[in-house]
């Protein structure tokens, strides 16, 4: 049996704030460099079968009844999709 | 994921290219506001103290997935190439860990604990809990441990069509992904889940750097 410890954190952080994330926040890319999925496609899941990897992961959810899978490795660099689901408009990201 | 729709108002979101501790930055299109999208909380512009609603999601395998819900719909389209490269998870699931709680009541349990521990009775402030875990999918969700009256410890159960525990306090054997009870006098009861979500260890960190993190000891290399 693994041994259970409390690992806790040494250096403390300032609490998420405007002023922190106006001194802290660093540009990666310019503003929307990185795509996101406003009009995502999707496909009914049982016609992709082993089109995607078994063992890859997906983000799941249920809205009102209705399933959606977001694969990582389409959702990849994108992390963003702007989606709609039983007309509760969502926004998935990781 | 989030709720998109703040006071009435639908918000489409695109991402602001900004790196704040060690995540990125959203911003919103119809109030230029920016958003922390691990917290679904936006800090500067107009909606700045709004909250996006939380809407429970959970990571699992294709597998798992698609033998729960064919007739779902699942994102297909090209894999992902950005200048980042294609990125995947798979086989990177041990860095993550299963995120409990709002506020000042935080806690992670990793994955790699899970993994040796797959029925870990904890608490979160005064809520006994189970964390449960399945090693074929990866997958990790959490029940509440009271039932009605009684406050319920679990124990791991090997093998079995399902992934399963028993209670000890009635020796009843359950579902554990599922939090239903299979057989004894339990049988047919069910748990309550608890509000859980996969986080990345290192970005958790990052927002509750207070919280409580259980995971196995580091080995210094």
């Amino acid at each position: 049996m693994a041994t259970m410890v409390l690992l806790s954190p040494l250096v403390a952080q300032e609490p998420i704030s405007a002023a922190d994330y106006t001194k802290n926040a660093k540009r990666a890319a310019p503003r929307d460099a990185f795509p996101v999925m406003d009009h995502p496609k999707m496909t009914l899941t049982a016609e992709i079968g082993d089109q995607i990897d078994p063992d890859e992961p997906v983000i799941g959810l249920l809205v009102q009844g209705q399933a959606r899978a977001y694969p990582i490795s389409v959702m990849g660099t994108c992390e963003l999709v702007n989606d709609t689901v039983a007309d509760v408009p969502i926004a998935v990201s990781w | 994921v989030y709720g998109r729709t703040v006071e009435g108002e639908v918000l489409t979101f695109g991402h602001e290219g900004v790196l704040y501790r060690r995540s990125f930055v959203m911003y919103d299109k119809q109030s230029d506001s920016k958003w922390l999208h691990v917290t679904g909380e936006a800090l500067i512009g107009p909606k700045a103290g709004q909250k996006l609603s939380f809407m429970p999601s959970e990571i699992t395998t294709w597998a798992d997935w698609s033998r729960r819900y064919p007739l779902g719909l699942a994102l297909t389209g090209d894999k992902a190439r950005g200048f980042m490269g294609s990125f995947t998870l798979k086989g990177k699931l041990k860095d993550y860990g299963l995120s409990l709680g709002e506020g000042s009541a935080v806690k992670l349990i990793r994955f790699s604990l899970l993994e040796q521990v797959p029925v870990l009775n904890t608490r979160l402030s005064k809520l006994p809990l189970v964390a449960v875990f399945d090693p074929t999918t990866s997958r990790a969700v959490a029940w509440s441990r009271r039932l009605g009256e009684r406050t319920l410890q679990f124990d791991f159960v090997q093998g079995g069509k399902y992934p399963q525990m028993r209670d000890s306090e009635t020796g009843s054997l359950w579902d554990r992904m599922q939090g239903t009870c299979l057989a004894g006098e339990l049988a047919g009861k069910q748990l309550d889940p608890v509000l859980a979500t996969a986080w990345l260890g290192k970005r958790w960190k990052g927002f509750f750097p207070k919280g409580e993190i259980m995971g196995l000891p580091e080995i210094k290399k």
